[in-house]
């Protein structure tokens, strides 16, 4: 009796003692939460207040364990772990890094994927165009019947575009496709990388074979001064896509020696930094695909000008080299 | 012991036996002192992505509806060029509701650290396996992974892989490295609450606050015998009345809270 009217006396002391400390802790934790930056002597005081509140842990675990108190202690203990840990809240060395550094890097860990998704593509649209060219009749498998039946009439189903639709709604709705498509590339990579090989193969042949069907009607030179200004990069960027899916869909057939979980997950986040170059690079596909392409003021010289400059600016990001050297020397 | 304060204590071994049967990610810490989260199962991911559905339904609606009265207001008095007015009604009305729909989750998950609405409500938050605020990059590619994840609807894919995952976490999740855990309560983390020993050991003003805390959920016969069985159990006077009425209810309780009332206020 006395020995518990003891512990419960030094218990009561200890709480006395401690929970002004406590609270402190708890108070600046608060303030932390809410900002960004933080004074040298908040952080340092967090940090101290981290260890202490750590010693204290241990034994409200051993003399009070599953009490209020202890429980109250666990959570201060994890929001100043988290707070301390949690990621920098400055915004532009990070995206500086990104694209000077993480990208570049990550497109040579992507160059073996790239070279056969594009070989698969050419070839798909090969295979497109023999197929169509020998049997036209199966173009139904890649257009539908309205756009057949304007190629036999002579025309392309883009003539006359913005006269359907103005070019800003045209460039959101091209937009939104493209950056589906690109995800669905890549995101089915998940399936063992058989998703995406079907996804690059259909377009490879969906390509080629609308070339061959309107090469049967000689309009196969009007759709490629169509496509030219945004189809190189477009065509370039899907094939990216598709890379990083079949990058996703070996980490999980031939993690090598890291697990499954740890090879799916560094091929998850290599995707998300070339997800950052690809975004804005289709962005400007749909500008260029929804505004020139359909206009036919623009010349296939001014067009062939532009979509070879879009595709190497779009290479010189992807290496890195299209930012100045100083942005690049800015990180070690 | 009396028999009805046996079956509370019970009740509450029972609760904290329940706690231990959930997922934990232990989480070590330069301190050496290691700290453990519960993992949120599928009922707290559904409850949470329910919530966020439907605020993103409202806000779309409460887009819409005002801008198509605008609109139909607009058309009725010849605000704008007909040749013009289909064209800004498309993208007003439909670009908005869309960017709320895929911007939703990744923008405020950033921007509040791992959480939405959705998850507040339904207390949860998405952490690292280090237990702490996953970066930009990571909760990106956690929602990139989202398409893959509703597939083919509703998210089965997702729930399937999270059901026979250990730490229940859908491919979103295991593309991030991150997780779905508890946050505490607000009674957690108010230190104030729990630093009341008053005059009782550890143990007894722990069952004491459980009684307190569940009082108004009692019917009030069971929580005044509740009361006079833990006063017999710490051998204090038990106050005399005549029935279980209101006053009587009323002097227990006041009665209890004095037990735990810190130090300095008696």
């Amino acid at each position: 009796m006395k020995n518990s009217a003891d512990m419960h006396h030094s218990l009561q002391h200890w709480l006395e003692q401690r929970a002004p400390q406590w609270q402190t802790l708890a108070r600046l934790i608060a303030v932390m939460k809410g900002k960004a930056a933080h004074k040298a002597d908040s952080v340092r005081d967090v940090v101290g207040g981290y260890r202490r509140i750590a010693r204290d842990l241990s034994m409200a675990r051993r003399v009070v364990p599953n009490t209020r108190i202890s429980r109250s202690l666990e959570v201060l203990y994890q929001d100043a772990h988290d707070v301390l840990h949690r990621p920098p809240g400055a915004f532009l060395p990070p995206i500086i890094q990104l694209y000077t550094q993480e990208v570049p890097a990550a497109m040579r860990q992507l160059a073996p994927y790239l070279l056969w998704v594009t070989v698969l593509f050419l070839l798909s649209g090969l295979a497109g165009w023999l197929l169509i060219s020998t049997y036209p009749e199966l173009a139904g498998l890649i257009a539908s019947e309205s756009m057949i039946n304007t190629v036999q009439r002579g025309e392309l189903w883009t003539d006359g575009l913005l006269n359907i639709a103005p070019s800003s709604i045209l460039s959101l709705d091209i937009f939104a496709n493209n950056i589906t498509v690109s995800i669905v590339a890549f995101s089915v990579g998940v399936f063992y990388g058989l998703g995406t090989l079907y996804i690059i193969g259909l377009n490879g042949f969906m390509v080629g074979g609308i070339f061959a069907f309107t090469a049967k009607y000689d309009l196969a030179g009007r759709l490629f001064e169509f496509v030219v200004a945004h189809g190189i990069t477009e065509l370039s960027i899907i094939c990216v896509a598709g890379a990083l899916g079949m990058r996703l869909g070996e980490a999980l057939v031939r993690p090598g020696e890291k697990t499954r979980s740890e090879a799916f997950s560094e091929a998850a986040s290599q995707a998300s930094k070339l997800f950052a170059v690809i975004g804005p690079f289709l962005f400007g596909c749909a500008i260029i695909e929804g505004y020139i392409s359909p206009d036919p003021y623009y010349p296939l010289i001014s067009r062939l000008i532009m979509g070879l400059s879009f595709f190497i600016i779009f290479v010189l990001a992807l290496n890195g080299r299209l930012w100045n050297t100083r942005a690049r020397r800015l990180m070690p | 012991m009396n028999s009805t304060v046996q079956d509370m204590t019970s009740q509450f071994a029972a609760a904290e036996s329940n706690r231990k049967q959930h997922d934990w990610l232990d989480v070590q810490s330069v301190t050496g002192t290691g700290m453990s989260l519960p993992i949120a199962g599928l009922g707290g991911r559904t409850f949470a992505f329910l919530i966020d559905y439907h605020i993103r339904v409202i806000l779309a609606l409460a887009w819409l509806i005002p801008l198509s009265l605008l609109f139909t207001k607009g058309f009725e008095n010849n605000m704008f060029n007909h040749k013009d007015y289909g064209i800004y009604f498309i993208l007003l009305a439909f670009v908005p509701p869309q960017l709320i729909y895929f911007l939703y989750h990744p923008v405020l998950e950033i921007l509040q650290k791992g959480r939405t609405p959705g998850k507040r409500m339904a207390g949860v938050r998405i952490v690292t396996a280090e237990g702490i605020t996953p970066t930009a990059g990571a909760l990106l590619v956690r929602n990139l992974f989202r398409i893959v994840d509703s597939l083919p609807v509703f998210y089965m894919l997702g729930l399937s892989v999270a059901f026979f995952n250990k730490r229940h976490l859908r491919i979103g999740d295991i593309a991030a490295k991150t997780l779905l855990v508890y946050e505490a309560d607000k009674k957690q983390r108010d230190l104030e609450l729990s630093l009341t020993l008053g005059e009782l050991p550890a143990e007894e003003a722990e069952t004491l606050h459980e009684l307190l805390d569940r009082w108004k959920q009692l019917d009030r016969k069971l929580r005044i015998q509740l009361a006079c069985d833990f006063l017999e159990k710490i051998d204090r006077p038990v106050p005399e009345f005549s029935k279980p009425n209101r006053a009587a209810d009323r002097i227990l309780h006041d009665t209890l809270k004095a037990l735990i009332a810190p130090t300095a206020a008696r």
